[in-house]
């Protein structure tokens, strides 16, 4: 068993790299045009409050492992079922996420390139992390957070006090009907990026403890949202919308059009740098909570032999996605959502409520 | 030691995978690439004919002095994609596309089928990059201006993105730099309309696509910018001369540091050079109007304020005035080519959406309308700054 315990530090570094995954990617929604910005603001509002529900729960149950919190709320069969499809949930979005890495790259670097032999390689470094264990990934990321944080920074510097920055595009704001708004945030922007910190209800028992831990868990989420909102604005003060959202990866073409004195130019190619390293982490993250998951109800030994079965798993998710990137991208913004909401939002807020029943059916007994 | 096989094992997989991906990833040598520079689209008869300028790599090498640039190959076809397709057949090399620099598109293209075609291919093409400058060649088709021997340039292509540079750093700021991206992006959102830089011949076609156009010390044949073409949706409405286009680079905060000649208040002419300009256009909804205004810091450069008694004096805030009015009109002017041709590349629906965008909501097609028809008001004031490194001109006129 894994009795590694990692550090707020390096909670916060995971989820902040995990939250711009793949989101800078493919989450960009440009729907409510100048006003894309307000969704991920109200995202990142009910992101905070799921996620500290989750440490709630966890906080009420004394931090049991994942599983033993199932099964102190749906007992041993129905631990093991939703145990499952958790395994099985993650696997699928680890799967669809690196389909959307395969995805970019093909369209930024590797044309013409079968996005299997893309993902391979990725995947194969990252069934070698998780063979390491959580101090391996919860390590990288708190290295991999630094460069990831200079970079954009940087990225952005450069975007922002470039000629093809034109801010008069960002106005006018607050223009959108609640519809419009309601329709970004309902069910995508609270389900992808921020719902899927679900994956760290299977990480939160390996967090050391401490008492001001609660006080710093909302800075990630919050930095994630502060990059995000830039990366909105930056791509709507260089494409403009609406003809922005004609893109599937609006960043990478806005990093493409920023050039400076005819040198400094292809910014989109650490961008993508940067994303293979974000990726890295939310892929990781997925799959660490589907082995954990699958661990802790198997009790099985061979760790090798599980995660080289996963890994075909996750690959095979990946190959089951749509072949064609459109496609992707409508099951993934459209369709995958309602899945998400049970899985990030239903049962979480299940467990919370029986965990609220029998501690307060504890304290009447007592 | 169990880390130690693990590690092995990894390997050994990192390797095949490394196989994997260098038999499946699509590659060429840089020895079987041709990098292209320029490309030009143009329409006749029904169908595009493309021309592509590539670089010759031997005229890098030592014995390379001597050897034309690069070459320049057109082929037709229904589709842009095709055009490619029937040049590229047959030649020995790949065509590396990202490496352009300019696009130059003919006239007929773009007052005829419009512009809209050939922008979507080329964003939508994933091996065409996005900086490259667009440019219209008014008077000859793409491939003999591409063709062309351009003075201290080996290719022409080259010669026209350096062009443009000054143009952009000096006349007219982003206005010289229309990429795909920029354009398409104002036709959707269908507001303004777009302007795109056009090069007129200058001299003697023939001489120009001669190599003895640059072996001699006066150049004759030369394909300068002269100035903007004025869109009507995606389709040419008129072309603006390089006074009228520097005059709409004022009205957009883009220009750095530009010339400007004007009459004298009783004879002759003088000249400044601007070193702050700064404009506003502020479209009012109560009564709908637009009011103009611009400022300019400039230096006197030349006077030739010439005066009939040579006692009278001209003073500076006479020759500031002077400029005003000619700005003025000239701005007045230009607003009236606007509403002639009921083309909005002024840019007044963009900020009256911006400005007031509850105004706006309320009725947008009414303004898409009247915008054009509305009052304007101009106020300039130029003011100027130094008189250079002499305090009286030539003529003792200023006082």
């Amino acid at each position: 068993m894994n009795t590694y315990k990692i550090s707020v530090f390096q909670l916060c570094s995971l989820m902040l790299l995990f939250l711009l995954g793949s989101t800078l990617l493919f989450g960009v929604n440009l729907e409510a045009g100048e006003d894309s910005a307000i969704p991920l603001v109200v995202g990142m509002l009910v992101g905070i409050t799921l996620f500290y529900g989750y440490l709630y729960v966890y906080a009420k149950s004394s931090w049991p492992p994942f599983v033993t919190l199932l099964r102190a709320s749906f007992g041993k069969y129905g631990a093991m079922l939703i145990g499952t499809v958790y395994a099985f949930y993650f696997l699928y979005i680890a799967g669809r996420v690196l389909k959307d890495f395969s995805f970019s790259l093909t369209q930024f670097m590797y044309e013409d390139s079968p996005t299997w032999i893309i993902s391979l390689p990725f995947l194969f470094v990252i069934a070698y992390s998780i063979l390491l264990g959580l101090e391996a990934i919860s390590r990288s990321s708190e290295i991999l957070v630094f460069l990831v944080v200079g970079l954009y920074a940087v990225l952005l510097l450069l975007g922002f006090v470039s000629d093809k920055f034109e801010a008069q595009y960002v106005f006018p704001l607050f223009q959108s009907n609640a519809r419009t708004l309601g329709g970004v945030i309902f069910p995508q922007v609270i389900t992808f990026p921020y719902g899927e910190l679900v994956a760290f209800m299977v990480i939160l028992p390996s967090l050391k403890r401490s008492k001001g831990m609660y006080k710093h868990m909302w800075i990630p989420i919050a930095i994630g949202t502060l990059m995000s909102v830039l990366v909105v604005e930056l791509i709507i003060g260089i494409l403009h919308v609406p003809y922005a959202a004609d893109f599937y990866i609006p960043f990478m073409k806005a990093l493409e059009l920023i050039t400076y004195m005819n040198f400094i130019q292809h910014l989109e190619l650490f961008a993508t740098l940067l994303q293979l390293s974000c990726g890295y982490v939310k892929i990781s993250v997925f799959f660490y909570a589907a082995y954990e998951i699958v661990r802790q109800i198997t009790s099985v030994k061979n760790r090798m032999g599980t995660i080289a079965v996963l890994t075909g798993i996750v690959f095979g998710f990946s190959m089951l996605q749509a072949n064609t990137l459109m496609s992707h991208l409508w099951m993934g913004l459209k369709i995958v959502p309602y899945l998400h909401l049970p899985m990030q939002y239903g049962i979480p807020f299940l467990i919370g409520c029986i965990v609220l029943i029998k501690a307060r059916y504890r304290r009447s007994a007592a | 030691m169990k880390y130690f096989s693990y590690l092995r094992l990894w390997i050994v997989l990192a390797i095949l995978i490394s196989l994997l991906i260098s038999i499946q990833i699509p590659k060429s040598r840089m020895n079987e690439l041709a990098f292209v520079s320029g490309i030009g689209i143009d329409k006749k008869d029904a169908k595009y004919e493309v021309s592509v300028q590539i670089y010759n790599p031997a005229v890098f090498g030592k014995q390379g002095g001597d050897q034309i640039g690069g070459y320049t190959f057109k082929a037709s076809g229904h589709t842009i994609p095709e055009a490619f397709q029937n040049i590229s057949r047959g030649f020995s090399h790949t065509f590396y596309i990202q490496t352009t620099k300019v696009v130059v598109l003919s006239n007929e293209l773009v007052s005829g089928e419009g512009v809209s075609n050939t922008l979507d291919h080329l964003v939508r093409s994933l091996r065409v990059r996005s900086n490259k400058l667009f440019l219209i060649s008014r008077d000859q088709p793409p491939d003999v201006v591409l063709s062309m021997f351009q003075p201290m340039e080996k290719l022409s292509s080259v010669s026209m993105s350096k062009m443009m540079s000054e143009v952009k750093r000096l006349q007219w700021g982003t206005l010289a730099e229309t990429n795909a991206e920029k354009l398409m992006s104002i036709l959707t959102m269908g507001r303004s309309d777009i302007v795109i830089p056009y090069m007129e011949m200058r001299g003697d076609v023939e001489e120009g696509l001669s190599k003895k156009n640059i072996e001699k010390f006066l150049i004759e044949s030369r394909v300068p910018v002269q100035g903007l073409a004025v869109f009507h949706r995606d389709k040419l409405a008129t072309w603006l001369t390089f006074n009228e286009s520097t005059m709409l680079a004022i009205l957009k905060n883009q220009t750095r540091s530009i010339y400007m000649t004007s009459a004298c208040p009783r004879s002759g002419h003088f000249s400044i050079r601007t070193s702050d300009t700064h404009a506003q256009v502020i479209p009012n909804t109560d009564p709908p109007s637009i009011a103009i205004h611009v400022r300019i810091d400039a230096n006197l450069v030349a006077d030739d304020c010439a005066h009939q008694d040579k006692k009278e004096q001209v003073s500076l805030d006479e020759l500031g005035s002077s400029l005003e009015e000619t700005i003025e009109k000239d701005i007045r002017a230009l607003f009236a080519k606007s509403k002639a041709y009921q083309t909005d590349f002024i840019g007044l629906r963009e900020l009256m959406y911006r400005k007031h965008p509850g105004a706006w909501k309320q009725n947008p097609d009414e303004w898409m309308e009247k915008l054009l028809d509305t009052p304007v008001s101009v106020h300039v004031k130029v003011e100027i700054v130094t008189t250079g490194a002499n305090k009286i001109s030539r003529n003792g006129g200023l006082r």
